[in-house]
């Protein structure tokens, strides 16, 4: 009986070794709680609401820095130079848009306006691993007054590509651009979309932020949600590649494309791009996420044995292929 | 006030798109695995809590379904959700290793969706109601179904909150959401109005409300909403030149807020609603998972306290939870005297309809369920 105990101890454990955090006691559900509360009480006042002056459209936005500095959902401010701020006390306030990458629908916007605003740090959903424990906050169906923002606990369920992170934290229409947070209270997501399960809630990554930063600070707009291949803005190194034996080899090499000019032949096997190992065509929206027509990328290929190290200026898919209509 | 406030704006959030890259995420057997276990592993915990709430959750039965719960509040009665009882047949309840006793509405309040029943052989102590206004946001909350079994986990969402639109303060004045900078412009002043009483004209700028000011439409619209019907708070206009001081009477807000068809797809496709989930007086609200069957559930916190009993399943991230000192109140009160009546053949027919009509929905949602079911049976394959 003992010994029965004992292993089935064993797998138990051993089945969790994959590390999702597990409240063993009363206490330590209480010390989660107390956890989560302090989240929502010094997170709050910098969960925004953000509405469209031009369209009057609503979702979400935290304010990341006491310049005021905010980070919301590319699709939330697709198409406006302003949005009208309000603050879960009923304050209002104007922003004006930086920049946006709709490829990971992720995007800044800036308070007008010289005043010390409260903000969230942000972390970086790259530490996040499944089970671990969020919150969510947001202004479901729009600002209410009569109400704070709504609270949502939940877990990370799965991480995709493009750095988006899965939580079962539900979230509704008007959630968009809002935050997702780690249980210090760290920024690690902002809220973009659901499917029909409870239990898949889609945000984009902090990683996803960071890496395409500068760019968006800058008031760059770039990208289409997920990196949609018929986008003609594009970037595009203009080659074309498949798979053999897990290694992307160039099948053709348009006249004219910046992949010609940069001396890259059909027949060449790609190994790095910008400095990161590539072998899988599912790999290359990643690598092209944060990248600009206009940009220069680095390109190592493999041929005859011998690696070159090649400069490609990226082009508009729309460039390559005028004629291609969406 | 203008509906725009609402109804005509979109709220943001994407379904999933189908073209893109972006494909709504299945969740990979191996992650499932791990959330899963965890989630056991949480229960398991909550489950040694000592609930109060161990013997006071039962399930109501009409027929072959489970429609939903009552909590016990002694003398061999029950509390639950009035509509989803008092239009049913042949309702009971199981008792004592599996002894299933027939239930009867012998009460109702109305005002809360509340109904009473009868239940012959009940021996159940009255579940002690407590306070769940001293809760902070975030708190854990944990939904209780028969035996005590900890049924749902979520957090407390909102404090308690009336969602009464007539609780709220009206002053029936039309303005632009997009404006803001000093003052509100009015556009338009409702007939009969709290506005239209003291004068209040298009054209007028609104400067300051119960002495503090205004710049812009949603800082006016939180003030007037945030204030109860009847109150008088002074209003500073400016009217061309002059600068105007005028006193209304609020009255309450009449314009139903619509939902706009987008976000009512996105609450349908997310599991079941309760019919009546709007215009309570006095409601939390929390994530937790329920469904509309699960309504009538007793709600206790980390501490085992009873601090409220499930009202409503409200859409995607919202149940509606009635506070427990709000329920000992009530029911200090005799509940209104609970007459079938004898329906019509007509009335009948309808109410057979409707019944049906909902019969064949909860079907669809449960061959729905087990088709997502099959399709994680087939991932794990």
């Amino acid at each position: 009986m003992k010994t029965l105990r004992i292993l089935t101890f064993f797998a138990f454990s051993s089945h969790l070794s994959l590390a999702a955090p597990l409240p063993k006691s009363l206490g330590e559900l209480r010390e989660l709680q107390t956890k989560v509360q302090k989240v929502v009480k010094t997170r709050t006042a910098a969960t925004v609401s953000l509405v469209s002056t031009r369209n009057g459209a609503s979702g979400s936005g935290i304010i990341v820095s006491a310049d005021g500095l905010i980070l919301t959902a590319a699709h939330v401010i697709a198409g406006s130079a302003e949005m009208t701020v309000i603050f879960p006390d009923g304050r209002q306030a104007k922003a004006e848009v930086l920049g946006a990458n709709f490829t990971r629908d992720a995007a800044m916007a800036r308070l007008v306006g010289e005043e010390t605003w409260p903000f969230a740090e942000i972390g970086d959903s790259k530490d996040l691993a499944v089970g671990d424990f969020v919150v969510a906050m947001g202004h479901p169906k729009g600002y209410d007054p009569t109400r704070r923002p709504p609270v949502r606990f939940g877990r990370v369920m799965t991480k995709g590509g493009l750095d988006f992170v899965t939580t079962d934290c539900t979230l509704i229409g008007g959630d968009s651009g809002g935050p997702l947070f780690d249980l210090e209270g760290r920024v690690v997501g902002i809220h973009s979309n659901i499917g029909p399960d409870r239990q898949i809630n889609n945000h984009a990554g902090l990683a996803g932020f960071k890496s395409s930063w500068d760019q968006m600070l800058a008031g760059k707009s770039w990208g289409s949600l997920g990196g949609d291949a018929r986008d003609p803005d594009r970037p595009v190194m203009g080659i074309i590649l498949r798979e053999e034996d897990g290694a992307l080899v160039v099948e053709d090499v348009p006249e004219k494309s910046p992949a010609a000019k940069s001396g890259i032949k059909v027949g060449d096997k790609v190994t790095l791009i910008g400095g990161k190992e590539i072998s899988r065509l599912a790999q290359l929206s990643e690598a092209f996420a944060d990248r600009l027509p206009g940009s220069e990328v680095s390109v190592t290929v493999e041929r005859d044995g011998k690696t070159l190290k090649k400069s490609v200026t990226l082009a508009k898919l729309s460039d390559i292929y005028p004629n291609q209509r969406r | 006030m203008k509906k725009i406030t609402v109804t005509a704006f979109a709220f943001l959030l994407s379904l999933p798109l189908a073209h893109g890259q972006l494909r709504p995420p299945r969740i990979p057997k191996v992650d499932r695995e791990v959330t899963e276990s965890q989630a056991e592993a949480i229960f398991k915990t909550l489950r040694a809590v000592n609930f109060e709430a161990e013997k006071v959750a039962y399930p109501i039965y009409s027929g072959r379904e489970q429609v939903a719960y009552g909590v016990s509040i002694g003398n061999g009665r029950l509390l639950t959700k009035a509509s989803e009882v008092t239009r049913r047949i042949r309702l009971f309840t199981v008792i004592e290793a599996e002894k299933s006793v027939f239930c009867r509405v012998i009460g109702v309040y109305p005002e809360q969706d509340l109904a009473v029943l009868e239940v012959r052989g009940l021996t159940a102590p009255a579940a002690k109601w407590a306070n769940g206004g001293n809760l902070d946001e975030g708190a854990f909350l944990v939904a209780i179904s028969e035996g005590g079994a900890p049924h749902a986990l979520g957090v407390l969402s909102v404090k308690e909150r009336s969602l009464k639109s007539t609780d709220q303060g009206f002053l029936g004045i039309q303005m632009d959401a997009t404006e803001s900078g000093e003052g509100v412009v009015v556009k338009e002043v409702v007939p009969k109005s709290a506005a239209s009483e003291v004068g209040i004209r298009p054209g007028d700028i609104i400067v300051s409300i119960a002495g503090q000011s205004i710049t812009g439409f949603f800082e006016l619209s939180t003030r007037l909403r945030r204030m109860r019907s009847g109150e008088k708070p002074v209003i500073v206009l400016k009217r061309g030149e002059e600068q105007v001081k005028v006193t209304p009477t609020l009255k309450g807000r009449t314009d139903e807020q619509g939902t706009s068809a987008r976000l009512q797809r996105m609450d349908r496709m997310s599991g079941s609603q309760s019919r009546v989930r709007g215009e309570f007086a006095n409601v939390m609200q929390s994530d937790m998972e329920l469904e509309a069957q699960d309504a009538g559930m007793p709600v206790v916190d980390l501490e085992g306290r009873i601090v409220g009993m499930v009202i409503a399943r409200a859409g995607r991230i919202s149940t509606l939870i009635l506070p427990g000192d709000d329920i000992a109140d009530i029911l200090k009160k005799e509940p209104e005297v609970f007459e079938p009546a004898e329906p019509r053949n007509a009335r009948r027919d309808e109410l057979q309809r409707g019944e049906r009509r909902q019969r064949m929905q909860r079907e669809l949602e449960r061959m729905r369920e087990m088709m997502r079911n099959l399709e994680r049976e087939l991932d794990r394959e």
